[in-house]
């Protein structure tokens, strides 16, 4: 922790009050400390009360916080190379959404399959999925803000909730303003069970999906071409354009990679809870947002951390039955930490300094 | 001028273009949006700090009109206090006008206790932040219906019954014109020329303040923080006072739109509000105090008449029956994209931003390939 | 720069294109648009010199419950050929929901109210659905000048409206001029709480679990079911809300599951997530068999066993009254019989003849005032239906219907059909209201 890097300290310029940042940081470390204990013995204490609820609403948090992790990212890929917060990423997971139920079911009838088959059309529906928001998080760049980049800042911030707006409606449009839903896609059989409760198959299929998922994100950033384009981009844009990088295609590639994350996303979001309204968006993705900037903005490590860790916060908040606030006060509890780890760590749990532009 | 509009809407207005003008209840309520928009000026446009969680200082207001001025508090015995309502009627029920400055003055405050902990940080973590606290304050409003036993606030049940505005009875038989209470009134008047007020109140301390000491600071600390605090602008004291001025008027507001329906709920309290308002700021021309007005007037305006009135011309023009709402939050985005992509300095842009935002230019062109994008 | 010419050429082309139909059809518009009703009503139908207002949210998944309701009382207004008593009448249908939230809207309720108290010719408003939007227009439209403007409610169930319920300042306070304006036809909560609560004690239910939604609606009939099972002593062993906008509900029910209740209890409409809330219960609790799901009637409603599929099956949803499609009464068969024939349509929605025996409440104090507001509010009160509808019943003094009857649905093959009447006794729907 120690003082933190990013507080612009009104006293910093005066020498007489150089003390005091020093005296909160360590006042706000015991703080924090102490918060962590509290914490850390209501999760004890809910597991000694009752472990197998403990495991059982851990596993759920893991099955759910996978989606969150998986939009989580495009929004810090977006962050990191244009410092914009791309309000419509959230609508492009629920087209991820609807474009798995039209696949699946109104074109290819899984209901009626199983086995290899339905494997299969899954599989169409999951690349249709993730190709289709690519491309249409690559659309959203190429209208709405590719011609704002030397705009004022906050201009794109304002066509990306335009965007929010026009994808979340078209959705309405298309499919209604209520839910589509379907019966039970992927097996529900039990690997196991914990106090009589069921640990089914579709849960671990999720992981199935995700992990991999995850992992071949990180390679492609890590490893390709692209994907040093793309970080060299989100470090030093000019430097970038002088090495001869695309500056353009980097940033494209960028959106389309974070498209393709939150159409897998969405797969996994109908596959698994088999429901979907156009309105979906907006909850995911203020979490998905919000687990972003936990794990430390542009931080693709952080910003899967942080996704799991509102998975957690989430499903121990309704599932645990030892002093738990309920789940009426979820989004109060995200909040919280989120201004907890702020203020404590300015640049989220992983993130490094950002420089500010004005 | 704009004071002779309910007399100019009731004299020409209603029976020829009754689809296209906004009574003066729905005056009242852009007009109201509009005050919003002039109060988060202060903190996004002037102070440059992007906040999107307004929406907390506008339930702030609204709950304090809540408490002050209906029988929530039923259990004090009747407060009566230059209220609209008659002596002994259960409750707390203070002047209105005086409720309207208590909720300014409260959300003044909530503002300085949100800045204190949060606006040491920089850039959009600060964004995300207030985010939180416009989700925090709604969630505590729908549970605190019992903090501890204490009903607070009725939960989800909302507060309704809230007295209405009016001069009282005491200033009413003395001055006759002068309406009691405007509920009573027929039509929203009154509560228009209020609006109308506060918005000048808004506005004219947008233009003092801009060309005052605090102005100038929060434009040095907009441009560029480090080089302000260098100067020996006192960061924290500059940015938690555009919080607290920015909030009064959000929390005026609220208490107005309160007094006027009187009620509200939790679900008048949404991300959605904040954005709203947020964009009426940069789309009118951040920093610029006429500019925000105007943005302010016209996405309100939109929102709550412009796109009914345009789709029952459309069906009675065309002799069409498109189900015109269903498609009218898809116009207002698109609307909104496409206005900010052919407008991206806002309609009427600050002199000052334009210079910075052309010296960014200069020096990106510069910098980059030295040809000018 | 093309896209900004084109946009501008856009803009002046929908500008002129505006103007110019205005200036066509000024006259024309101002006669199919009555000046000052509200800009959500639809073109006035009969042409009488009042007018009759339907209230109800048009937009969302109530539309087609909505929709029924206001032909349900253009259909009664049609039989008597637009004329009340002396009065001639026609009848806009008017709009208070969004369809950005796909619900009402607070702030269309409010400017409704307000137009409404504009209108000197306007005798009456049938509506609303909600009762949180009738809790906004009821005190608005009371203020009217010539007296409160009276106003009947098919389908408001929330009990303050009407009778104190707790809650500081109700019911007085929807009536800010202390003269009542406001009756309704539709069973109050208490009723449908404590009926519901009855018919778990028959199924030999011992204990149970409430989920409610956190909205008003919920929690007010998750806490009138609460106090009535506790009065019957059934177990209740919580009352905790379920989140809207969560993804799932498993870890909620794995807590519950602890408790082993022998059956659940929604309190809240099914719009709100309803959907998952049934899918998860019986992933985790198990069939419906084996823990009784039991709903209110904010989930009687066809989207039901559609977003749930076959999680639903063998649900219950109670709803206050008789089952429209049956209505026992000669009347009552009448009036499906009418309705059928005239709506093309063989089912009949929740609340529609209740709209029709709400037109009927309103017509009738029409016909027995002296033509002002004041003497039309007076009369709503204490009036009799020997044969009503909805079966025999007064509007007693604080304007609720003398009606206790609650139908108990089960969804069977994706569909909603009646099991059984319900009728709690006057002493356990007190107890409910607490």
């Amino acid at each position: 922790m120690g003082t933190s890097p990013g507080t612009a300290g009104a006293t910093s310029s005066r020498p007489i009050l150089a003390l005091v940042p020093r005296l909160r940081s360590r006042v706000t470390t015991t703080l924090g400390v102490l918060l962590l204990a509290l914490v850390v013995f209501w999760l004890a204490e809910n597991a000694i009360h009752d472990i197998r609820q403990f495991a059982l609403v851990s596993l759920n948090g893991v099955t759910n916080g996978s989606i969150y992790a998986l939009v989580a990212i495009g929004y810090t890929l977006v962050y990191g190379i244009l410092e914009l917060i791309n309000f419509a990423h959230g609508d492009v997971f629920s087209w991820g959404v609807m474009i798995t139920y039209s696949i699946s079911i109104s074109w290819l009838g899984a209901s009626g399959y199983s086995g290899l088959a339905l494997f299969g059309i899954l599989f169409a529906a999951l690349l249709g999925a993730a190709a289709f928001c690519a491309a249409l998080n690559m659309g959203v760049e190429r209208v709405a803000y590719r011609r704002l980049r030397n705009a004022p800042r906050l201009a794109p911030l304002i066509t990306a909730i335009g965007m929010s707006f026009v994808l979340s409606n078209l959705i309405a449009v298309v499919y209604g303003f209520n839910y589509v839903s379907s019966e039970p896609l992927l097996p529900q059989g039990a690997i196991f069970t914990i106090g009589g409760q069921a640990y089914g198959w579709d849960k671990l299929i999720v992981l199935l999906i995700t992990l991999p998922a995850l992992i071949g994100l990180m390679v492609v950033v890590k490893r390709t071409r692209w994907g040093k384009a793309m970080r060299a981009t989100a470090q030093n844009r000019d430097a970038a354009r002088l090495m001869g990088i695309d500056i353009d295609r980097a940033i494209a590639f960028a959106f389309g990679l974070g498209g393709a994350l939150a159409g897998v996303g969405g797969f996994v979001y109908f596959v698994y809870f088999t429901q979907g309204r156009f309105d979906l968006g907006f909850r995911i993705g203020l979490f998905a947002f919000t687990a972003a900037v936990l794990g430390g903005i542009g931080n693709i490590l952080g910003a899967a951390l942080g996704g799991y860790l509102i998975g957690f916060i989430e499903n121990f908040n309704s599932g645990l039955t030892w002093h738990a606030p309920g789940p009426g006060w979820t989004e109060s509890l995200v909040f919280i930490l989120l201004i907890l780890i702020l203020v404590f760590r300015p640049h989220g749990l992983l993130g490094e300094e950002l420089s500010t532009r004005s | 001028m704009l004071a002779l509009y309910p007399w100019l809407y009731t004299t020409y207005l209603t029976n020829v273009l009754t689809q296209w003008f906004p009574d003066t209840s729905e005056a009242f309520v852009i007009l109201t949006f509009t005050v919003m928009a002039v109060g988060l000026n202060f903190v996004v446009g002037y102070a440059g700090l992007l906040d999107l969680g307004y929406v907390a200082f506008f339930a702030a207001g609204a709950y304090v009109a809540g408490w002050l001025a209906s029988e929530q508090f039923a259990s004090v015995g009747s407060v009566v206090y230059g209220g609209t309502v008659l002596p002994g009627t259960p409750g707390i029920h203070l002047s209105p006008w005086l409720v309207i400055l208590v909720a300014a003055v409260f959300a003044s405050i909530l503002g300085v206790l949100i800045g204190i902990p949060t606006l040491r940080l920089r850039g959009d973590y600060l964004a995300i932040v207030t985010l939180g606290f416009g989700e925090i304050i709604p969630q505590f409003v729908r549970n605190g219906d019992n903090l501890g036993g204490f009903n607070l606030t009725n939960g989800s049940f909302g507060m309704n019954g809230i007295d209405g505005l009016g001069f009282g009875n005491t200033v009413h038989h003395a001055i006759r014109p002068l309406p009691a209470n405007f509920l009573n009134e027929l039509d929203s008047r009154w509560y228009y020329w209020t609006a109308l007020a506060l918005i000048v109140v808004a506005i004219g301390g947008s233009l003092l303040l801009r060309d005052s000491r605090l102005g100038r600071a929060w434009i040095a600390l907009r441009e560029d923080e480090d080089a302000a605090a260098a100067m020996g602008v006192p960061l924290m004291r500059t940015k938690t006072l555009s919080y607290a001025i920015g909030a009064f008027f959000g929390g005026a507001a609220g208490a107005l739109i309160t007094l006027q329906a009187g009620a509200t709920s939790p679900t008048a309290f949404s991300l959605q509000v904040s954005i709203f308002v947020l964009c009426m700021v940069i789309l009118g021309g951040i920093g610029n105090v006429w500019g925000v007005t105007l943005g302010g007037l016209l996405l309100a305006y939109v929102n709550y008449k412009g796109l009914f009135a345009a789709g029952n011309t459309f069906n009675s023009t065309f002799n069409t029956n498109i189900d015109i709402p269903k498609y009218s939050n898809l116009i207002y985005g698109a609307a909104i994209v496409l206005f900010m992509l052919v407008r991206p300095e806002g309609l009427i842009p600050s002199a000052r931003r334009r210079a910075e935002l052309h010296e960014a230019d200069e020096e990106e062109a510069l910098a980059v390939d030295g040809s000018p994008t | 720069m093309s896209i900004r010419r084109l946009a501008g050429c856009l803009l002046l082309a929908g500008v002129t294109a505006v103007l110019a139909t205005n200036a066509v059809n000024a006259r024309p518009l101002a006669e199919k648009h009555m000046a000052g009703l509200p800009n959500t009503c639809s073109k006035p139908v009969g042409n009488g010199k009042y007018v009759i207002a339907t209230d109800f949210p048009l937009q969302g998944s109530l539309r087609p419950l909505s929709v029924q309701m206001a032909q349900a009382v253009k259909l009664e207004l049609t039989k008597m050929h637009f004329k009340i008593g002396k009065y001639s009448v026609q009848l806009v249908s008017c709009d208070d929901s969004t369809a950005a939230k796909g619900s009402w809207d607070p702030q269309t309720c409010t400017n409704n109210a307000n137009s409404y108290k504009t209108l000197s010719n306007l005798l009456g408003v049938i509506g609303t659905y909600n009762s949180g939007c009738a809790e906004i227009i009821a005190p608005i439209i009371n203020r009217a000048p010539g007296g409160g403007i009276p106003m009947v409610s098919p389908a408001n169930t929330y009990v303050g409206l009407t009778k104190p319920s707790g809650v500081a300042g109700e019911p007085q306070k929807y009536f800010p001029t202390g003269k009542r304006n406001y009756a309704r036809v539709a069973v109050p909560d208490n009723f449908q709480g404590a009926a519901d609560a009855l018919y778990l004690k028959r199924k030999g239910i011992k204990s149970v679990y409430i989920l409610n939604d956190a909205e008003a609606y919920g929690l007010g009939i998750g806490n009138n079911f609460e106090r009535a099972a506790k009065k019957l002593g059934i177990h209740v062993l919580g009352n905790s809300k379920w989140d809207a906008s969560q993804p799932n509900y498993q870890s909620l029910y794995q807590g519950i599951a602890s408790k082993h209740p022998q059956a659940v209890f929604l309190a809240g409409i099914v719009s709100n997530n309803g959907g998952q809330l049934i899918k998860d219960k019986v992933s985790v609790l198990g069939n419906n068999s084996k823990v009784l799901l039991l709903a209110a009637d904010g989930f009687n409603d066809s989207a039901t066993p559609k977003d749930a599929g076959a999680a639903s099956a063998g649900m219950y949803i109670t709803i206050g009254g008789s089952d429209p499609n049956k209505l026992s009464n000669p009347t009552g068969r009448a009036f499906v019989k009418a309705f059928k024939s005239a709506y093309h349509t063989n089912h009949l929605e929740a609340y529609t003849a209740y709209a029709a025996q709400a037109t009927l409440v309103l017509a009738n104090a029409i016909k027995k005032s002296n033509g002002t507001r004041l003497s039309i509010d007076q009369h709503l009160f204490n009036q009799k239906f020997p044969r009503g509808i909805i079966g025999s019943f007064r509007v007693d003094a604080t304007g609720d219907p003398t009606l206790a009857g609650v139908t108990v649905d089960v969804v069977k093959n994706g569909k909603i059909k009646a099991v059984t009447l319900v009728n709690p006794p006057l002493s356990l729907a007190k107890a409910a209201l607490g």
